[in-house]
């Protein structure tokens, strides 16, 4: 028994030691560099975050062969420890900061460290710093993809879908009737998502009608439950479900599907998503959700790198240098969000 | 004389003590069925009960942990690893994007299998270090747990996955999840199988009896001659593989899996096994007793979005019934002063 | 002795509780500077009468007065405003503070400094060390709680209800845990309390000790007033008859056990723990009792708990019938058909919420397993309940039925329910540590009678006892412990208390 149970123990580590070797191995590459090594240090909300990971990936990528090595925290999607982990870099007189920020209310306050410092800062994929603030000091930037986009791209797609289709309105009382899969509460992008596409609905001149709104906290089963119950409830009723995120979306499916909904081209309700994950690129080919969009994480992640590595070399950050529009101050860098449905899916390759 | 009429009291007090559970869930069955009498329908019924499946085999683990007066944070991430790794080896050889390229179609025991083996040397892992290394299981579990998330993570993001939410499972692995016999879905079959499995462990066998007497008084379990490390290795284990039995169940059902599945499935499981009659300072609880409490609280979440309430209400209403329920459990088993 | 004397009267107590009536017209007066006795089964009502008098309980009819004058309490910080205090069976000193933090809690000496109030420390210590010497107790007052032994604590208990300046003291079996050198610095305080002019509500099982410091006598049985005597008046069989209510007419029963060849016999065992036993050799032959005597902290609790596998031995040997075993568990010890009662029923013996058939068969469950079980590894439950029964009926257990938590019965069927288990394994050593403790008369004849016919059917008896006549009453032969050594054997039938009193102390100095 004893054996058995120390040579189980034994494999378990052993396991985990060659886990942690692959995936660390890219990030060691860089370190194993030359002596004079930049370091830049990056705080990032959730390393559980699929988009996240993607983005660090995508830095870690573009670091490679670099010579900026990259010192990643994680906050654990708490503001405490977000602060800890700014402050500890900043003890490490690491030489670029870059912040996922989640606390808006600090973001003054980082800067103010990082110009105490003397090194770059840069809020990244979050809630812009107010323009005073990122202006009180030339090495202060925001990066990040236009949240609002995500939520007009699905307003559009359902405008588009409820023009096209008069067998849309499946109670016809000439409301666009929609249900809300909210990601969490206080998240800039949930946010954005859950305002601009029903504005976007309503700009587009169709009336709307909100059934319910539903916490899922990002997750699919969370989703799956609440949606099963919605419709167990207003079966009749929906006619629009809006999902903050492709896994909430995805979630919401599998709900309909358990209740015979997308049996056939009658039992179709429009679904719609943000972020097309390679699970949701493969519904919306399935034909179940009908439409996401991309804020492509490559792109992100490689422009982060960008930035410090023009940084580093001294250069200005313009249009022109960084190869993504630079606004006017010279301090916001909007990346697009790409719209995904049946007709592009390769766009969502990367 | 005196005594046992006083004993006899104590058992009417208890039986509504007892009672009390079942008296809150009926309530809450009654109102939302007056907001909205639809709610009184067999789909309903059944959505409940697959929505508590996984949820059911969790608490059962957990309720092992418990009786023999341990502490077990680990449930909720082993939910997740097990999600995962069985995930990734559930898909089909045709999906685009798989996470193992050029990979035959396995059968579907393979990772069920591998899930739950794995589940099995986590729990044995959470067992030693609590049974032998003496670690507080409170914190022992914490550290798994963290440990668990981290292998997990890593896993999900080994190339070409790059952490991508998993999809694309085989038919058979989906059908798992999903389907039914007889309008009675299989995950709702599993889990009851799981909770008779569990009943006949408890009440119909040595070693059931054994985690009682250790977790009620582990001293005297120890002069009785009962090998604690033994029963310690043994409810971290079973727990283990409960956890991962979920994990599986939950990649199957929900069609796909992230390194983020289960989390906080762990604490929701202690709710409703304490809110379901298991005591806290161990010796205590019941299948049935378990059922329920994880009913409850499906019972909830379903019911108050089925009449429309906010999310936000939905856990202001748990909170309450978890301490209302614990208030209860401290009289049940307070000892006459 | 006049009526002006009382300083505390209950008069016609009534305290029910939902179906039960536990004081049924209960009074009781008690004088200053007395000792007030108050005696009865377990579940006769004393420790309800007290709590009803310590503002725990409000009773449910009748009267209190306090020196004449009728009063009520309305919880026990007003009861202890108004002369009473209590000393609990069980104490919950707070280790980690000083002696002195322990006395004053609640009211700590303090001066006032601007708004806040600071606490002093001299003055603390003043009053302390001059509450102590009132007392003639001899403890540092800075010294950690924790740091003291469990008789000390009651000590402080005491000085403690002094301090609040109580009129009476109620204190509940103060002697269970003491020796007995400790109990009579117990007594001395009590005599110094009497001078000056405190009442003792006095309630023990221990009938010399009764009769010994006892100035009047009140018996309870099933909640209601037997009735009031002078002390003098009393012997230990009326004060035994008049609570069970029936005749008694011996405390042991008689012994026809005869004992044969060695059962066991230990060499030169030495715990790994040096603060622990030493070198101790004994043999119990078959069909004997054996006793073992010492004070508390003699290590004889350890002796056999390393006896029986649950402590670490680090040399000598144990032989049973000759041969040569090794012991590393208790599941060993039980193998080798030996049995331990523990001492300490509630921490290491009853599983509280679980029911006394589970508890009944806990030991034969696991020992032998197969005994309960089918094919199948299944238990039959019906097995396991007819052990039980035999056991109830056997050995009278008095419970509701079998499925009862075994946490609601006195203390006395809960130490049958023990009994029961370890006789389920069919052991043929059984060691039983301090058997009677907290067990009311009627149960602890109950318990010596199974005893001696174990005995008698040529099973090895150890006992572990404090309790003289116990030791010299129930053993054929007695060993006496002192500080990790065996400091002596007797005979049973000729030794004493003196004899034992010497041996127990013999290794000190």
């Amino acid at each position: 028994m004893k054996k058995l149970l120390s040579l189980s123990l034994a494999l378990l580590l052993a396991f985990t030691m060659t886990a942690c070797g692959d995936a660390s191995a890219s990030e060691e590459a860089g370190k194993a560099g030359a002596e004079e090594q930049l370091v830049a240090g990056m705080v990032w909300y959730n390393f559980g975050d699929t988009f996240i990971t993607a983005t660090r990936n995508a830095v870690s990528d573009a670091a490679e062969g670099g010579n900026i090595k990259i010192d990643a925290a994680d906050s654990q999607v708490d503001i405490s420890t977000q602060t800890n982990n700014i402050n500890n870099l900043l003890t490490k007189d690491v030489d670029f900061l870059t912040i996922n920020n989640i606390n808006p209310a600090g973001a003054p306050e980082y800067i103010a460290k990082a110009k105490e410092k003397d090194i770059p800062v840069i809020f990244v994929n979050c809630d812009s710093p107010s323009d005073e603030d990122l202006n009180s000091y030339d090495k202060a930037f925001h990066i990040s993809s236009a949240a609002e986009q995500s939520g007009y791209i699905q307003g559009d797609l359902a405008s588009q879908y409820w023009n096209e289709n008069p067998a849309a309105d499946r109670n016809g009382n000439g409301k666009m009737d929609y249900i809300m899969l909210v990601g969490m509460q206080g998240n800039y992008d949930s946010k954005m998502r859950t305002e601009k596409s029903v504005e976007r609905v309503i700009e587009n001149g169709i009336e709307v009608n909100l059934i319910q709104e539903a916490l899922c906290n990002w997750q699919r089963a969370e989703a799956q439950n609440q949606v099963a119950s919605i419709i167990a409830a207003r079966r009749d009723d929906i006619d629009v479900i809006f999902a903050n995120n492709d896994d909430m979306a995805l979630g919401a499916i599998e709900a309909l599907k358990a209740s015979g909904f997308f049996a056939d081209e009658d039992s179709y309700i429009p679904v719609l998503g943000v972020d097309a994950t390679k699970v949701g690129v493969e519904a919306i080919k399935e034909g179940t959700l009908m439409g996401s969009s991309l804020n492509n994480p490559v792109i992100l992640g490689s422009t982060v790198y960008k930035m410090i590595e023009l940084l580093s070399e001294g250069k200005e950050i313009t249009t022109e240098t960084l190869g993504r529009t630079v606004s006017e101050d010279g301090n916001h860098i909007w990346l697009d969000y790409v719209q995904i449905t049946a007709e592009n899916t390769e766009d969502a390759e990367y | 004389m005196v005594q046992s009429t006083g004993v006899k009291k104590k058992f009417n007090k208890q039986f509504f003590l007892n009672n009390g559970l079942y008296v809150v869930m009926l309530a809450l069955i009654a109102v939302i069925a007056f907001i909205s009498p639809k709610f009184l329908s067999l789909v309903v019924l059944r959505d409940i009960l697959m929505q508590s499946s996984t949820r059911i085999i969790v608490a059962l683990g957990c309720m092992f942990i418990l009786i023999a007066a341990g502490a077990d944070l680990s449930g909720g991430r082993m939910v997740g690893f097990a999600a995962v790794v069985s995930g990734s080896l559930a898909q089909a050889s045709t999906y685009s994007n798989p996470f193992f390229v050029n990979h035959a179609d396995l059968p579907i025991l393979v990772p069920v299998l591998v899930s739950v083996v794995v589940g099995l040397i986590i729990g044995m892992m959470n067992g030693y270090i609590v049974a032998k290394l003496d670690v507080p299981a409170f914190i022992a579990t914490l550290g798994t747990s963290m440990f668990i998330y981290g292998l997990n993570s890593l896993y999900f993001n080994l190339p070409p996955n790059n952490s991508q939410p998993l999809g694309g499972y085989q038919k058979a692995f989906t059908e798992l999840g999903a389907g039914s016999i007889a309008g009675i879905p299989f995950i709702t079959l599993i889990a009851l199988g799981c909770m008779v499995f569990v009943f006949i462990l408890l009440n119909k066998t040595c070693l059931g009896k054994e985690i009682y007497a250790v977790g009620g008084n582990e001293e005297a379990a120890k002069f009785s001659g009962i090998n604690i490390f033994k029963i310690q290795m043994f409810v971290y284990s079973m727990a283990g593989v409960l956890y991962a039995l979920a994990g599986v169940l939950e990649a199957a059902r929900t069609g796909s899996a992230t390194s983020n599945y289960g989390a906080g499935y762990e604490l929701d499981a202690i709710a409703s096994c304490i809110v379901g009659g298991c005591s806290i300072t161990g010796g205590v609880g019941t299948v049935q007793g378990v059922f329920v409490g994880v009913l409850i609280f499906n019972v909830i979440s379903y019911g108050l979005t089925f009449i429309g309430v906010s999310s936000y209400w939905q856990n202001v209403v748990k909170g309450i019934i978890i301490v209302a329920a614990v208030a209860i459990d401290v009289r049940k088993y307070r000892t006459k002063s | 002795m006049g009526k002006s004397d009382v300083v505390l009267e209950m008069r016609n107590i009534d305290k029910e509780f939902p179906g039960v009536k536990a004081l049924n017209h209960v009074s009781l007066q008690v004088r200053k500077g007395t000792v007030h006795a108050l005696m009865g089964e377990n579940g006769a009502g004393k420790s309800t009468l007290m709590k009803c008098a310590f503002g725990i309980y409000h009773p449910s009819a009748g009267e209190i007065f306090i020196d004449g004058e009728k009063t009520e309490f309305k919880n026990t910080r007003d009861a202890m405003d108004q002369g009473i205090s209590m000393i609990h069976q069980e104490l919950h000193p707070i280790n980690t503070r000083s002696v002195m933090e322990n006395i004053w809690v609640g009211r700590v000496p303090h001066r006032k400094i601007g708004p806040i109030h600071v606490v002093d420390e001299r003055k603390m210590y003043k009053e302390t060390v001059e509450l102590f010497k009132g007392l003639n107790l001899d403890i540092d007052p800075r010294k950690k709680v924790g740091e003291l032994s469990v008789s000390i604590c009651q000590l402080l208990e005491i000085a403690r209800a002094v301090s609040y300046g109580a009129k009476v003291i109620i204190m509940d079996e103060p002697t269970s845990s003491l020796t007995e050198t400790e109990t009579e610095i117990l007594f001395a305080i009590i005599k110094k309390l009497k001078v000056q002019g405190v009442a003792i509500i006095y309630i023990s099982h221990k009938m010399e000790e009764i009769l010994k410091i006892s100035d009047e006598v009140t018996i309870m049985r099933d909640g209601s007033l037997v009735g009031s005597w002078i002390a003098n008046e009393l012997t230990q069989d009326l004060i035994v008859t008049r609570m069970v209510g029936r005749e008694m007419t011996q405390r042991f029963p008689q012994r026809h056990n005869v004992p044969g060849d060695i059962m066991l016999e230990v060499e030169n065992l030495t715990s790994v723990n040096p603060h622990s036993f030493k070198g101790v050799s004994f043999h119990v032959k078959k069909g004997e009792i054996l006793g073992v005597g010492g004070l508390v902290g003699a290590q004889r609790t350890e002796l056999m708990e390393a006896i029986f596998g649950i402590r670490k031995i680090d040399s000598g040997s144990i032989k049973i019938n000759g041969k040569q075993v090794q012991i590393k568990s208790a599941s060993d010890a039980i193998e080798n058909k030996i049995a331990l009662l523990t001492e300490e029923r509630r921490s290491t013996g009853i599983v509280p919420m679980l029911s006394v058939l589970e508890n009944t068969v806990l030991a034969k469950q696991t020992a032998h397993t197969h005994k309960y079980q089918t094919s199948l590894r299944l238990l039959v439950d019906r097995k396991r309940a007819d052990d039980t029964l035999q056991f109830v009926d056997s050995l009278s257990i008095k419970t509701p039925n079998i499925k009862t938590q075994i946490q609601y019965l006195s203390g006395g069927n809960q130490q049958k329910v023990l009994l029961g288990r370890w006789l389920l394994t069919e052991p043929e050593i059984l060691i039983l540590d301090e058997p009677t403790r907290g067990i009311d008369v009627g149960a602890k004849y109950e318990i010596y009678t199974i005893m001696e016919q174990l005995a008698s059917q040529g099973k090895s008896i150890i006992m572990i006892s404090s309790e003289m006549t116990e030791l010299m009453g129930m053993s054929d032969r007695i060993i006496v412990m002192c500080e990790g050594y065996i400091s002596g054997m007797m005979d049973g039938k000729t030794a004493t208390d003196e004899k034992i009193m010497h041996c127990a102390s013999s290794h000190r100095n």
